[in-house]
């Protein structure tokens, strides 16, 4: 197994790490606020959770069968979820903070700052995640040129 | 100004089948400047464009998206029907370069008609990196029309078409294509075409195209020559069919829809080079986002990523808006020496209206942009096609999924959106459970009562009032199945385009579009029901009461408004709302989106208040109640307009109560739970 195999593979057991992590998390602040799981990075959010699992799958994929065009597409999409994931949290920061300066302009009260919002596992996973496109993209492109002179 | 220099006028049609980059050759070409009509008689967009090109004048008309032009669907009668009435003076057919085969058979349907057509072979680049070659000039000269290669994506050759089109439209020459239909059935085509053609009441009809559809029984087309009194020539017509069938031992429709894919294939054949078959970037991708393991899982993460944009991303531009007109207006007016009757219609009931209907134009807008860049990546139709076998266990299609995910943002253009399900059942079944999306005029109620109790998991409640909606559309749509339409549901077809990179003029014109019609309705509707409001809290049976009933509720309580409101508690004593939330839902039938505005109004107080005193009215399971009730109860009146328009008063009627009834009985439902659980208190 090559290095960049096992750097794919170990992000998407992160992903899978906090999937699990968020789902706890989310399920915990449901049933007793009191006790909410801390796990630096893990948001008490289903529906990342479940994004998280899809992408942590996804990068698993060349652990589990399929042909070599299909895990290769796998990585692809993951990685590319995985980026959209991170692209959106930072877009969402910004509008945190563009909300809580708005706020302080009109002289209302506001929330915690838009660094919280940037420690996130999507945002530092999907940093990680990134270049992991590049490398998707040559192994579907390798496939379709195999597939093109078979 | 003299006649030889009056501007020239010339109609231009749009013709193709779905996702073949029709929109973005329309936008191309007209600007992004259209504006949105019906189709007469019906609901169905019509997108129109009027553009000056050189000395002329041009109207350019999008034809829906269609693979045939039969009289089953109504997309193909309304296009038929438009190249027969309207006659448009040239037909700009756009056709997918990687699936000619498919595409063509529609080309040879229009020339059939005797339309003035040039194709727009779109998608070049696409078929080029598949290594597709296409003899494009000798394809032109066996089909007799201008081909024009495009990237429309890339406003490659889009001018050029235009051109063209404008060209052969002024030009108005003959169409002389002709498919060979074999010798006894030409013989019978000839034989009609001449009794035709001495008929001067069917002179709309090109007089081959009208032998063809009379000698396939084309339903539209006798009914049609029925009311015009041409009995003997039906009757004649059906002699000929029953006979030639007789001699091809087949259905005569059947086989001249064999003649034609023959020439389509003999063309393809002919002046197309495939390669051979490989995989390619779509089909792997493909493998994918449609697999049995990963589809679903997929599209829930797109759902959720665009629920996160939709609601977070919006956060400034929404606490600007609010400022502004709840604060910074607000108190303009009532600063000013204007009356206090005046101010309080200014502020209470203009200012107070508009900045509830303003305050969510940023999530709409950016749920619609989402949106048009998953449509116009090519995802859609994916999800349409994971969602299938899920639909069709739950007797919906894979294409209710449109309407369904149009309906998050507006149910009005959902009804409307089913209008390209084929199946009549199909299509009523997605008509009748579509107002179950949450649209976004219910997502100020549940940001403002979620937000008073259930602040810190705000988006998880907000998602599961999606949810909800979700599940409870495929419970009524079995249930509707089992009890009214018990016919099966039909196949799934729908050609997956190739992914695409969307262009940001195509996805900032469909997102500018779909904004621009909520905020047309909200400008109406949505205001005239924010004035009735004011007028109903400040008058009662008693007569005026005065503007002060706004800012004291004992006041409020003696208006139309409280009146109404009290009746209504009778009925919903389970729930335990007050009259205030009581008479909040009663104006909701006007429209969702002044459910808070009026909330706002009735409890005397500022939106950004309102959670605070809501928490004080309301427990937690009253308020996920009230959630509830609001996401399922009656449609909007637009909303009921647009399914009597659709499927007819009874449908409506069915809507109207079948949704009334349901919501009452998840919300006594949710209500009885929560005081089991021991949340009610």
């Amino acid at each position: 197994m090559r290095l960049k195999d096992l750097y794919i593979s170990a992000l998407g057991a992160a992903y899978l790490f906090y999937a699990i992590s968020s789902a706890a998390s989310w399920l915990l602040s449901w049933l007793d606020a009191r006790w909410p799981l801390i796990i630096p990075g893990a948001a008490p959010d289903i529906g990342l959770s479940i994004g998280f699992a899809t992408i942590g799958g996804l990068l698993l994929q060349q652990w589990m069968g399929g042909d070599e065009g299909f895990k290769a597409a796998a990585v692809l999409v993951g990685s590319f979820l995985a980026v959209a994931l991170m692209t959106l949290q930072l877009l969402v920061a910004g509008a945190s903070a563009l909300n809580a300066y708005i706020l302080s302009a009109i002289g209302e009260e506001w929330g915690p700052s838009a660094s919280m919002e940037l420690c996130r596992a999507d945002v530092v996973l999907g940093a990680f995640t990134a270049p992991v496109i590049r490398l998707a993209l040559r192994r579907v492109r390798e496939v379709v040129g195999v597939a093109a002179r078979a | 100004m003299s006649r030889s220099k009056q501007a020239v006028k010339l109609k231009i049609a749009l013709a193709g089948n779905s996702n073949v980059g029709k929109s973005v050759i329309f936008n191309e070409i007209t600007g992004g400047r259209a504006f949105v009509a019906n189709w007469p008689g019906v609901t169905v967009e019509k997108k129109v464009g009027r553009i000056r090109f050189r000395d002329v004048n041009v109207e350019v008309v999008d034809l829906p998206g269609i693979y045939s032009l039969t009289p089953y669907t109504l997309d193909e009668m309304i296009a038929r029907r438009f190249i027969i009435e309207e006659k448009p003076d040239a037909i700009i057919n756009i056709v997918n370069a990687v699936n000619l085969d498919r595409n063509l058979y529609l080309t040879i349907l229009l020339l059939e008609m005797k339309a003035r057509l040039v194709i727009a072979l779109n998608m070049m680049d696409l078929a080029e990196a598949e290594g597709i070659k296409i003899d494009v000039d000798g394809l032109s000269r066996e089909l007799g029309v201008p081909i024009i290669p495009t990237i429309a994506v890339k406003g490659v050759g889009t001018r050029k078409v235009l051109e063209e089109a404008v060209k052969i439209a002024k030009s108005k020459q003959k169409v002389n294509f002709k498919v060979d239909y074999g010798g006894d059935v030409e013989k019978a085509l000839r034989e009609l075409t001449s009794i035709i053609e001495r008929e001067a009441d069917l002179r709309d009809y090109e007089p081959r195209w009208l032998a063809i559809k009379l000698l396939e029984g084309d339903e539209n087309i006798v009914s049609n020559l029925k009311s015009l009194g041409r009995r003997a020539l039906l009757e004649k017509a059906e002699r000929m069919r029953a006979e030639l069938e007789r001699k091809l031992n087949m259905n005569l429709e059947d086989y001249m829809i064999e003649k034609r894919y023959e020439l389509v294939f003999k063309l393809v054949s002919k002046y197309v080079i495939h390669p051979r078959k490989k995989a390619t970037f779509t089909d792997l991708l493909d493998s994918v986002l449609t697999s049995r393991i990963y589809g679903i899982p997929i599209l829930a993460t797109i759902v959720y990523m665009m629920f996160q944009f939709a609601f977070k991303v919006a956060e400034p531009f929404m606490t600007f808006i609010d400022w502004l007109f709840g604060t910074l207006l607000y108190e303009a007016v009532y600063s000013t020496s204007l009356p206090l009757i005046v101010k309080s219609f200014l502020a209470d009931g203009f200012l107070v209206g508009v900045g509830s209907i303003l305050v969510f134009v940023p999530n709409i807008a950016l749920l619609f942009l989402a949106l048009a860049v998953l449509e116009d990546i090519g995802y859609m139709a994916r999800a349409a096609y994971v969602v299938d076998k899920i639909m069709h266990k739950l007797k919906l299609t894979g294409k209710s999924i449109v309407p369904m995910a149009v309906g998050f943002g507006c149910n009005v253009p959902a009804i409307m959106a089913t209008r390209p399900i084929e199946d009549e059942a199909d299509r009523k079944v997605t008509a009748l459970v579509a107002p179950l999306m949450s649209c976004m005029a219910r997502l100020p109620v549940y940001l403002v009562v979620g937000g008073a109790f259930f602040a810190a998991q705000l988006g998880v409640v907000v998602m599961s009032m999606y949810v909800l909606g979700v599940l409870l559309a495929f419970v009524m749509a079995w249930i509707l199945r089992k009890v009214f339409f018990k016919a099966p549901s039909s196949g799934f077809i729908m050609e997956l385009p190739p992914y695409l990179a969307p262009t940001l003029k195509g996805i900032v014109v469909k997102t500018w579009e779909r904004t621009k019609r909520f905020l047309l309705k909200a400008g109406t509707v949505i205001l005239f029901a924010m004035f009735l409001v004011w007028v109903m809290s400040v008058t009662g049976p008693s007569g005026w009461i005065g503007v002060e009933a706004l800012s004291r509720p004992e006041l409020l309580e003696e208006s139309w408004v409280g009146v109404l409101g009290r009746g209504l508690q009778s009925v919903f004593w389970p729930m335990g709302w007050d009259w205030r939330a009581l008479s909040a839902l009663l104006l909701g039938f006007v429209a969702k989106e002044i459910v808070v505005g009026s909330m706002a109004i009735l409890y005397g107080a500022a939106e950004e208040e309102l959670p605070r005193l809501l928490s004080q009215v309301f427990t937690p399971v009253q308020a996920y109640a009230y959630m509830a009730f609001v996401l399922i109860y009656v449609p909007c009146l637009a909303t009921l307009a647009a399914i009597r328009s659709e499927l007819g008063t009874r449908y409506m009627l069915l809507a109207l109560f079948y949704e009334l009834a349901l919501a009452y009985v998840v919300a006594l439902l949710i209500t009885g739970f929560g005081a089991l659980w021991g949340g009610a208190g």
